[in-house]
């Protein structure tokens, strides 16, 4: 087993790597000077930092190294890519009242994708927000790309509080699918990027009580039809948290609701929205999910959902290649959908879960195992695959090894 | 005359009041807790080729309501848990979300200790789940203590069968729990040690849960900081201080 003053080591020097090549490809732009002095800068203090009460200013983050192993039916030869991900977080707290958030997100993609596949960096650089903030650079074996995904301030009252810039709305209750997450949604599948992506938006919360309130929010747009705005009331009742919403999403008029709550001992949730297009050229939709969960005195944890999504075209396969910042609408391919999660701990160290998602009506089944090891604090090293069978296009197996260190 | 009687009758009832075993529990209970309280707990699980540290703020008013909030490592730096009686909520802040959790969580280990969710947020249900019977007296190191046993009641969601509770008969110190199961095997032991001032309390500031199947294993809970007895609104418990505190 390695020390952990040997990792941190180990650590600092890869920080310290990452940012000369960073600054090699940057160098010559305002940005990759601004981001470069800051990567420089959290590698030192956010190893050095101090746990300490009432501080101005957290740093906090994380590395990632990930290799991914593509596999296809009737294919010999594996695609190998390798990406080092860096996450920086800025809190900043400057009266009692306001706070600051700023968040970095900076990957380095290396392998076979970034050789083979053309527009590899356009793929990547896909911003669906209102102000670029985003950075792509692209060498000849290596892709940089470095984003703001969260840069807001809140000021904080006890009834209320207002944000404003770019930030994550999530008005999601349910697991797996939020058909309510009309602001950002996310692909299921695209376990890499937990926090998942921010909208440029404002944002007013007033509570009621220690559940309830009602909150409205506007996500910038150039257009009415590109406009998202939209306000929720939540409330409490019988152990249940429950809201309704209603807004506009794009030209589309938008009603919804959700509750979160048990029967029994077992979880109970569920969301629901509506969209009435106001463009007679497209259709409405109705997406809704419901989902179940338990655990059990010994540690297993289940969990199923099923999603019904009248949008969604029944295309032939799986179809999850876009993990942009999604319309809520395309969070399947299917009319229906289910989902089967089951994990457990092995040891304290050592946590196991499978997941399997699956489409009644149609042939693809997604397995995906995954093993998550801690051999050190604030280290973690996954072992994640998601195979793909499908009988319509040939099968698919991605194997992903993922070492993170939290600092 | 009357007024004697009436004072010897006051007088019995005291001495018989004080020494019921319910008593002994609620008063040991609420020494441990205080009406209200806040600090800083730090939670150290001992296996025999590693250990592991965990620190967490925590906020608590009586039975029904607390708040934890992760502070170390980095890794679960901000992830908080709120209770307010049945109702259970987690907040993880790096997916800037809450999520409403089963009930059934609350028998799971906490973050792989040997203690349950149940242990950390809802340790005061001793005095509303149980009935009492006091089965004798006994000497722990210099502490003469009473030896109660706690029966769950029926209609309760507690996982033990039994809980043998050794609490000392000067101050109402809680010195070992020990936790049976449905047929009455022996799972865990806690010892409680280090009684120490915190606040305005006298209290044991370190507890040991020891497994009976694993005794080279342990995990330990230390307070720091601990100040009791504060003013704390039912409505500070709630899911916009959950994200909120830190």
């Amino acid at each position: 087993m390695i020390s952990q003053a040997s990792f941190l080591t180990f650590i600092k020097n890869t920080q310290l790597n990452f940012f000369f090549s960073f600054f090699e490809l940057h160098r010559r732009t305002v940005y990759g000077y601004i981001f470069s002095i800051v990567l420089l800068m959290t590698s030192f203090t956010a190893i050095c930092q101090e746990d300490e009460d009432e501080k101005k200013l957290l740093v906090n983050g994380y590395i990632k190294d990930m290799v991914t192993f593509t596999f296809q039916e009737d294919v010999d030869s594996a695609l190998t890519e390798n990406l080092i991900h860096n996450r920086i977080n800025f809190q900043w707290f400057p009266t009692e009242k306001l706070t600051g958030k700023l968040e970095i997100r900076n990957r380095m993609f290396t392998g076979d994708g970034v050789k083979t596949i053309p527009g590899y960096a356009q793929l990547l650089d896909v911003n669906n927000d209102y102000f670029d903030l985003s950075l792509t650079t692209k060498g000849d074996r290596v892709v940089i790309q470095s984003m703001i995904d969260r840069a807001y301030l809140q000021w904080n009252e006890e009834k209320w509080q207002l944000s404003v810039g770019r930030q994550r709305i999530n008005w999601g209750v349910n697991l797996a699918w939020n058909p309510n997450d009309i602001f950002n949604a996310y692909s299921l599948l695209d376990f890499d990027y937990e926090e998942r992506p921010g909208s440029d938006a404002i944002r007013y919360q007033r509570f009621i009580g220690y559940a309830g309130g009602y909150e409205f929010a506007v996500k910038m747009a150039d257009s009415w039809e590109e406009l998202t705005a939209a306000g929720m009331y939540k409330w409490n009742k019988g152990n249940y948290d429950l809201q309704v919403l209603g807004g506009v999403m794009q030209n589309n008029a938008v009603l919804g609701g959700a509750w979160a709550g048990n029967i029994g001992l077992t979880g109970f949730k569920g969301e629901f929205t509506y969209f009435n297009s106001l463009d007679s050229a497209k259709g409405n939709a109705f997406l809704t999910s419901i989902t179940t969960d338990c655990s059990f005195p010994n540690s297993l944890y289940l969990n199923g959902s099923i999603l019904y999504n009248s949008y969604s075209k029944n295309v032939a396969g799986l179809g999850f290649s876009s993990t942009a910042n999604l319309d809520v609408r395309s969070i399947s391919s299917t009319k229906w959908s289910a989902y089967l999660q089951s994990s457990y701990p092995f040891h304290p160290l050592l946590n196991g879960s499978l997941m399997v998602l699956f489409f009644p009506g149609d042939d693809g089944v997604l397995f995906g195992p995954s093993l998550t090891y801690s051999p050190v604090t604030n280290l973690d090293f996954d072992l994640i695959s998601q195979l793909y069978f499908d009988k319509s296009q040939p099968d698919a197996y991605l194997v992903y090894g993922r070492l993170k260190w939290s600092f | 005359m009357k007024f004697i009687k009436l004072l010897v009758a006051l007088f019995i009832s005291n001495v018989l009041f004080a020494q019921s075993p319910f008593e002994i529990i609620k008063k040991a209970d609420e020494k441990m807790q205080g009406k209200s309280n806040r600090g800083t707990m730090t939670m150290t699980i001992v296996r025999p080729k590693w250990t592991r540290e965990v620190t967490m703020k925590t906020w608590g008013k009586g039975t029904e309501y607390s708040l934890v909030l992760i502070t170390a490592p980095a890794r679960d730096m901000g992830m908080g848990t709120l209770k307010r009686q049945k109702e259970l909520w987690n907040w993880q802040p790096s997916i800037d979300r809450v999520i409403k959790l089963p009930p059934s969580m609350m028998m799971q280990s906490w973050m792989g200790s040997d203690f349950t969710n149940d242990d950390l947020v809802n340790q005061s249900a001793m005095v509303t789940d149980y009935t009492y019977e006091l089965l004798g007296d006994t000497l722990i190191g210099k502490y003469d203590t009473w030896k109660v046993a706690l029966i769950p009641k029926e209609e309760t969601a507690v996982v033990w069968g039994k809980i043998e509770a050794y609490i000392s008969k000067d101050d109402y110190f809680q010195m070992i729990f020990k936790y049976y199961d449905e047929d009455d095997y022996l799972v865990n032991t806690m010892i409680m040690s280090d009684i120490k001032k915190m606040g305005n309390l006298t209290i044991p500031t370190k507890m040991e849960m020891i497994p009976a199947e694993n005794p080279d294993q342990k995990t330990i809970l230390t307070y720091s900081n601990f100040e009791f007895d504060i003013e704390l609104a039912d409505s500070f418990f709630s899911l916009q201080n959950l994200k909120r505190l830190r």
